[in-house]
């Protein structure tokens, strides 16, 4: 049994899990209670009423798109926990979350941040780049953080699930 | 004295302050600023992050039968063509 052990599962379902919650953070914490950006912030400031509206919806776009990739997550924590392969760590899932989270930080700081630049961390300062290396550098120390956790965790070989050997 | 205070408290914030109107002139530039020609290239390029996420996650959770998929085909096709010579 130990040799057809699947870390990887448990893994991924805690990667998009984590990147997920990422995504509600900075929705519910720097869109709505801080308000220091939007997503298209940097193109559309949202100096007034339809222009904060406008960035609203897409607000909501951008949050739409990061429930169906937690909803993913957990579709696939689900199997895991039916298969008998998959062993149900903790310390593997718990780092899974902490770097899915520090991805989202990562992928979505360099992508939407610094390559298509449509909106920063904070975007009431001449200067975005501080707030944003500052949000990259928590994506980074998340990212290692996990993945201590996740090797920490392969000497966990006890899985949850007993009924389904073999689901996909 | 304290329930009248209070009271009177109550009432001055009810109808005291200004009624939150919606805007209702702001709803046709609100969709005219979201529904138009760009509104496609928006959604993916605000999306794209959230692609990225899901290809990593999703390609690691498929990534191990893939790999044990592809040693089966590559020792069968190595078994088919080692009896052919």
């Amino acid at each position: 049994m130990a040799d057809n052990l699947q870390r990887g599962p448990l893994i991924s379902a805690g990667i998009l899990l984590g990147a997920g919650m990422g995504g509600f953070v900075d929705g519910i914490l720097f869109h709505q209670i801080l308000q220091v950006h939007n997503m298209l912030s940097a193109r559309l400031p949202p100096n007034d009423l339809v222009s904060a509206k406008v960035n609203m919806t897409w607000d909501g776009y951008f949050h739409a798109g990061v429930w169906v990739m937690t909803a993913l997550g957990l579709a696939l924590l689900w199997r895991c926990g039916q298969r008998t392969d998959v062993p149900w760590s903790t310390r593997t899932f718990a780092g899974s979350l902490a770097a899915g989270w520090g991805l989202f930080n990562l992928i979505e700081g360099l992508i939407d941040h610094e390559m298509l630049g449509i909106h920063h961390v904070y975007e009431y300062t001449p200067n975005h780049l501080p707030a944003d290396l500052a949000f990259l550098a928590s994506g980074l120390l998340l990212l290692l953080g996990g993945w201590v956790l996740i090797w920490e965790g392969r000497g966990d070989v006890t899985p949850r699930g007993e009924a389904r050997p073999n689901l996909p | 004295v304290k329930r009248v205070s209070a009271g009177l408290v109550l009432a001055a914030l009810l109808f005291g302050s200004g009624a939150a109107w919606a805007c209702p002139q702001c709803r046709p530039l609100v969709k005219a600023g979201v529904y138009n020609q760009d509104f496609t290239g928006t959604l993916l390029l605000l999306l794209l992050p959230v692609g990225v996420l899901v290809l990593i996650g999703a390609g690691l959770y498929f990534a191990a039968p893939l790999r044990a998929r592809l040693r089966r085909e590559r020792i069968k096709w190595l078994t088919t063509f080692n009896a052919a010579r």
